[in-house]
């Protein structure tokens, strides 16, 4: 699990984070990028119950909405609202 | 000045008179926040980056609302977008709200241009499927740059040179992007431009870069924000107003058989935009909660609770405090940004909007002068933080990065009297502690303006940030009158105008507020965008097409139909250079009012037609004519000054004096007087010179080109020909249409633009060799041509009527012990007088010397937070390129 | 008087540090003294002549376009490609025709003939920009070399109220000094060294008809505002002897203003191109602690002291 899977991760930008908790600057990729104990899970549409199939590009098809449609795993879903964390 | 008070002691015993010495130390300029330091701090560090989560969004509800009234289906498709995508807040941050969930964070408009991702849709998904790198190598490379990501590493990928983006984004691009491959406003209205019989010729020009760009492509901007409609009712009212308004209008033409029953429409697709910007706001609420719950210090909590009660606020209610109605005011600024590609998109006279919530706040207690300072600081920061993107040349090319996001202060009120309210002196100040490209500053200098609000302008100036700007209140005025008569401008709305963009003057009106039991009169923005008309043209490039009857020599296109001229005298010269730059607005005019009418047809800007004054009343989107003018529409020139100087040499050189004939004229510029090119010796400022074997065949005419009078120098010889230009131009202005149906003007600014187009022209009869940097602006004499001093120059900017015109640009650099001390506060403003009582419509200074720029070329890192003044804009200097660093480098420097 | 011209140097607008306010700076071309430390040599003599900026020069870029240019053949070139002027020739020359081969302008002529109306011409250009404070400043050179035109200017500047400042050495005949000073609004006379064998040998002549001048001035009932200046060398009037005697000379006559320029070595590369060696080009630089040293003993005493640009005006 990376920082930016976390639920405790704030966005920078295309390279970093900012963990909400210690409030310290975190990369994405790399050393340093894998979680610590305390993550927990974030809001994606990869973790959501109307997730589903994804392709090898995380691209797969959300249920959530009266129109089936497709979306990719690593879209925010915090604000959505059919959201269900899985 | 040391010993001050003891010098002051002494002349006053000795009885002399001294008026101006109660203090002539100006106390330090105290520090920012602590709060904003820490901020700027991580600023500092940030990456471009677009993310899809924006495009996403609107995407999907785009498709799930097929078949719907444009207008409102894309309200929906924004409002959706708007509803969903992440919000992030920072810790320690007071003001909140982001473009996306980035610091500096944009996203592609695919649905305005496609062409751009689908045609390396390949390229980009290969990057996807590369193997992973080993970590050492996932890690940036800073240099350089600043926050541009100028090329791919580890899982990012680099886009148009200055966005990173992460890999696992890239499939979902190239899938939005796909959807619009045949509907976006590039290539619908590329499929229209084709059938315009001149097509080809505008081919020629655009190939040839005789002009720049594409109307789609930054589609808003130039123009000023209206907050009215949200600060007076809030968003709740809003949209029930707009339940009244369609059960008013759903079915009823009125007087008008065509926009009448548009109507009803629009009042729909407002009601979307309406609850999107609410759903926004509030979505921060809830992260701000979701962010208090998780915090354990106890001050950090109660900023998100309280963060969260402002964002509740702004979602639904009519601001009640300062920080509320400047969170409200942000919040519709970000909403008009992402609604499309765009730079400047104005602020506006926000010193005058929010002084009524300023003064209540005040006399109440809830707040103090340091707190307002505070917000103001880290309003600064958000508005640096708005990054645009557009494709590769237009983020580059035209705005060096910035988004020109102009705030002007001053001016007069709705009664005619002064507008500079107490609030605008902190936002001087927090200008001069929280030093950031953005907003940039603008004063509209009036008469009627007080002393001590110029001085401290002047004292910001002097820090140099490039900010303050000065512009002519009066000047600006009267464009205003003469450009909008038709349109019913009168002079309560002439007053107004303030700047949208880094320079183009935009109207305005009045609006009245009613708040803390009276009415305030606020002026806000009354005009769709300016600057989308004919861009950037090269006037010497075309002069250079003239020489060589027709043929671009770099590209071997034949841009114009020869004229088989022998110019024989200076006036053939002129009339064939008139009837090309005739040919080419008419061509030029009919694809972009095509690309325009395209994007208003199918992508009409609905934020901006619910704020902008008088979209809401008349019930009509900026599309439809629902501002209240729309004259807004211009032509933008590029290197004037090169023009006018070329044109002067060739008059003296080859007409008056017969020194030469032109045809030995053309040749020597077709050879670069025998000289390198700048782009063989990769310097473009004017004073590299790298002679080649031919260089001793063309000593004499270089030298005599070099020689030939030059604009700035308050000789007419050359000044004449500048007011001639200007005359003959505003005719044809005048008998242009754009897709408003009005009449255009001249926007004689260069932007960037002075760059590029410069490296494509030839050397010019001014002895400029081929590829270096134009001048900039209109009114900027050519790098080290002004020989006569400043007030020379600002003699020759002013012999013709600025405000025949909706702006000219006078960049002016100043070593920064000319103007050391309050007295020489007192010299900058005197000088800053001077030109604006000749008439001068703008200046603006660079008080950096020239050495520091050069050392901070040599070594960028050292020098992260310089800045510089371009062409209307105050960028960093280590994210602008490097001709243009070269050119501001090389402009003459006065140091008295 | 229109047949009156002025030789002048140079014309330089917003000009900041010579006056109150912006000013416009006129450069008078003669100088009576010959001081050893001169920032303006070229403009000692009076007749046209060359300057030659090896800094702008583009010979390292094979320009050669100079190469012919002189009737005389003064410009040679060596190996590497650089020029260089024999300035015995180049003293003589009446012509300067080189400069009109130059794009860069490294070799120019650097006088210009103006009359009376010209010049007013120019400074009427410049009159609205100077706002409240500002001017014209009468430079030099010796401004009062060329006291006939001068004069004339002056008449002209004060029917047209403008606000006049003068930059005098202040040695001239006393007739002559007091009609100039009539006009002037505001002066700064230099007061380079109370010793007058030491003044001889700095600057060629005699101190006594300067501090004449200044008493005669400050006993009139001239009403322009008077700052005495001096530019502090190292070695030759940085002493505490020459200030307490500037002091008393000051006291005496009731004046309380002085501006004190450090020394620098500004004019060194302009003695290159005039082709004399600079005496003061490895001269020590004042310190800046002795400038407030000297500050501070000028205050002690009453008199208002000003370093360098640090006016109150």
């Amino acid at each position: 699990m990376k920082h930016n899977d976390c639920a405790n991760f704030l966005n920078l930008d295309c390279e970093k984070g900012m963990c909400a908790l210690t409030k310290g600057i975190v990369p994405l990729d790399g050393e340093g990028s894998d979680a610590c104990p305390q993550f927990r899970e974030g809001f994606h549409c990869a973790n959501c119950k109307n997730f589903s199939e994804p392709d090898k590009y995380g691209i797969g098809t959300c249920s959530g909405f009266e129109k089936e449609n497709w979306t990719y795993a690593q879209n925010g879903a915090f604000c959505c609202e059919h959201y269900l964390q899985k | 000045m040391e010993n001050e008070s003891r010098v002051q002691e002494i002349l006053k015993r000795r009885g002399l008179d001294v008026t101006p010495v109660d203090n002539f130390t100006e106390a330090d300029v105290p520090e920012p926040t602590e709060r904003f330091t820490k901020l700027i701090n991580i600023y500092y560090l940030m990456k471009n980056t677009v993310d899809m989560e924006i495009p996403y969004w609107y995407n999907r509800f785009w498709w799930e609302n097929e078949g719907d009234v444009p207008v409102i289906r894309r309200a929906k498709a924004y409002g959706a977008a708007l509803s969903r995508h992440t919000p992030t807040i920072w810790p320690g941050e007071k003001l909140v709200m982001n473009k996306t969930k980035n610091w500096r964070g944009a996203f592609p408009f695919p649905w305005v241009d496609a062409s751009f991702f689908n045609a390396a849709a390949e390229a980009l998904m290969n990057e996807v499927d590369a193997p992973p790198e080993a970590a050492a190598d996932a890690v940036s490379i800073v240099g350089a740059g600043g926050g541009n990501v100028t090329q791919s590493y580890g899982n990012v990928v680099s886009i148009a040179k200055k966005f990173g983006m992460r890999k696992e984004e890239i499939p979902c691009l190239v899938k939005v992007s796909k959807y619009w491959d045949n509907g976006s406003v590039e290539s619908v209205s590329d499929r229209y431009s084709k059938l315009v019989p001149e097509f080809k010729k505008w081919k020629a020009y655009r190939d040839s870069v005789l002009i720049m760009f594409d109307s789609w492509a930054i589609p808003q901007g130039r123009e000023v924000i209206n907050y009215y409609m949200p600060l007076q009712y809030g968003f709740d009212r809003i949209i029930e107003l707009c339940d009244e308004k369609i059960a008013e209008t759903l079915g009823e033409a009125g007087d008008d058989g065509i926009l009448g029953m548009s109507r009803g429409y629009y009042y729909t697709a407002m009601k979307e935009t309406a609850k999107g910007m609410s759903h926004w706001a509030e979505n921060y609420a809830k992260r701000a909660a979701y962010l208090a719950g998780l915090e354990s210090d106890p001050i950090q909590k109660k900023e998100y609770e309280e963060i969260a009660d402002v964002m509740h606020n702004v979602a639904h209610k009519k601001p009640a405090s300062f920080r509320e109605a400047l969170q409200m005011t942000f919040l519709c600024h970000l909403g008009v940004v992402n609604e499309d590609p765009q730079s400047g998109q104005s602020i506006g006279r926000l010193g005058q909007v929010l002084q009524p919530f300023y003064a209540k706040d005040l006399a109440d207690g809830t707040t103090t002068e340091e707190e307002v300072i505070e917000l103001l600081e880290l309003y600064r920061l958000k508005i640096t933080s708005i990054e645009c993107f557009a494709s590769s040349g237009v983020t580059g090319g035209v705005l060096s990065g910035n988004t020109f996001n102009n705030l002007s202060m001053g001016g007069l009120n709705y009664d005619g009297l002064t507008a500079v309210t107490p609030l605008e002196y902190l936002i001087v100040e927090a200008g001069m502690r929280a030093r950031t490209p953005q907003p940039t500053l603008s004063v509209l200098y009036d008469e009627k303006t007080p002393e001590d609000f110029l001085m401290k302008c002047a004292r910001c100036c002097k820090l140099g940030m490039g900010y303050p700007a000065w512009m002519n209140n009066q000047g600006g005025m009267n464009y205003m009158l003469r450009q909008y008569h038709d349109e019913g401008m009168n002079i309560y709305d002439a007053r107004a105008w303030c700047l949208g963009g880094c320079l183009e003057s935009s109207p305005g009106c009045f609006q009245p507020l009613e708040y803390n039991g009276r009415v305030w009169m606020i002026p806000g923005g009354a005009a769709p965008t300016a600057g989308t008309g004919i861009h950037f043209t090269g006037l010497p490039k075309l002069l250079e097409l003239v020489l060589t009857n027709g043929v671009d020599k770099r590209t071997g296109i034949k841009v114009f139909e020869p004229h088989n001229k022998k110019l024989e005298t200076f006036e053939e010269v002129w009339e064939v250079w008139m009837s090309w730059m005739r040919e080419l607005l008419e061509v030029s005019n009919k694809i972009n009012n095509i690309q325009m009418d395209v994007w208003r047809k199918i992508n009409p800007p609905v934020v901006q037609s619910l704020l902008k004054a008088d979209c809401f009343k008349k019930g009509q989107h900026i599309g439809d004519c629902g501002a209240r003018y729309n004259g807004s529409i211009n032509f933008e020139s590029c290197g004037t000054i090169n023009f006018i100087n070329s044109m002067a040499s060739l008059k003296k050189n080859v007409y008056d004096d017969k020194k030469y004939t032109i045809e030995e004229m053309t040749d020597a510029l077709m050879d670069n007087f025998g000289f390198k090119t700048a782009f063989e010796t990769g310097v473009f400022s004017p004073d590299r010179r790298e002679a080649t074997e031919n260089a001793s065949k063309y000593e004499q005419i270089f030298y005599d080109c070099v020689n030939a009078p030059k604009y700035g120098n308050a000789d007419p010889y050359a000044d004449s020909i500048l007011k001639d230009y200007e005359d003959r131009m505003l005719p044809e202005m005048l008998r242009l249409r754009s897709y408003y149906g009005k009449q255009y003007y001249m926007c004689q600014i260069s932007v960037s633009t002075h760059g590029p187009q410069g490296a494509i022209t030839l050397a010019t009869s001014d002895g400029r060799l081929a590829g270096t940097t134009y001048a900039d602006g209109s009114m900027s004499p050519a790098p080290t041509t002004d020989k006569n001093g400043i007030y020379a120059v600002f003699e020759s900017a002013t012999c013709y009527d600025h405000a025949m015109c909706q702006n000219s640009q006078m960049n002016v650099k100043i070593h920064p012990t000319a103007v050391k001390g309050i007295n020489g506060t007192k010299k900058l403003l005197d000088v800053i007088r001077a030109y604006m009582r000749k008439g001068g419509f703008h200046v603006q200074f660079n008080i950096t010397s020239s050495q520091t720029l050069r050392t901070a070329q040599q070594k960028p890192d050292d020098y992260r937070d310089l800045m510089v003044r371009v062409a209307g804009f105050t960028q960093y200097w280590c994210e602008i390129g490097k001709p243009i660093q070269d050119e501001v480098i090389y402009r003459t420097e006065y140091d008295a | 008087m229109d047949d009156l011209t002025g030789m002048i140097f140079d014309i330089q607008s917003y000009s900041v540090h010579d006056g109150p306010g912006c000013r416009t700076n006129v450069f008078f071309v003669g100088c009576p003294l010959r001081c050893r430390w001169c920032a303006n040599p070229e403009s000692w003599g009076r007749k046209k002549h060359l300057m030659f900026s090896e800094r702008s020069c583009k010979w390292d870029q094979g320009c050669r376009a100079c190469e012919n240019a002189c009737p005389a053949g003064s410009i040679k070139f060596d190996e590497a490609g650089k020029p260089s002027l024999n300035w015995v020739i180049c003293n003589e020359c009446e012509t300067i025709e080189c400069s009109k081969s130059c794009a860069a302008n490294s070799l120019k002529q650097c006088v210009r003939f103006l009359t009376v109306e010209d010049l007013i011409h120019i400074l009427l250009r410049d009159f609205a920009n100077w706002g409240s404070d500002g001017g014209v400043t009468f430079s030099g050179g010796e401004p009062l070399l060329q006291h006939e035109y001068l004069l004339e200017v002056l008449k002209r500047c004060h029917e047209l109220q403008m606000h006049t400042a003068i930059e005098t050495c202040g040695f001239a005949k006393q007739e002559i000094f007091l009609s100039i000073m009539r006009y002037i609004n505001f002066a700064f006379i230099d007061v380079k060294n109370m010793d007058d064998e030491k003044h001889r040998w700095g600057t060629g002549v005699s101190n006594e008809p300067i501090l004449s001048n200044i008493s005669s001035l400050a006993q009139s009932r001239w009403e322009g505002r008077l700052v005495l200046r001096q530019p502090t060398i190292h070695g030759y009037n940085d002493s505490t002897e020459n200030a307490l005697k500037v002091i008393d000379f000051m006291n005496e006559n009731n004046l309380y203003e002085i501006n004190l320029l450090k020394f620098h070595r500004m004019g060194g590369t302009k003695w290159e191109q005039l082709g004399t060696p600079y005496e003061y080009a490895d001269h020590g630089d004042m310190t800046d602690e002795r400038m407030k040293e000297l500050q501070e003993l000028y205050l002690q005493n009453d008199i208002a002291c000003y370093i360098g640009e640090d006016t109150p005006f």
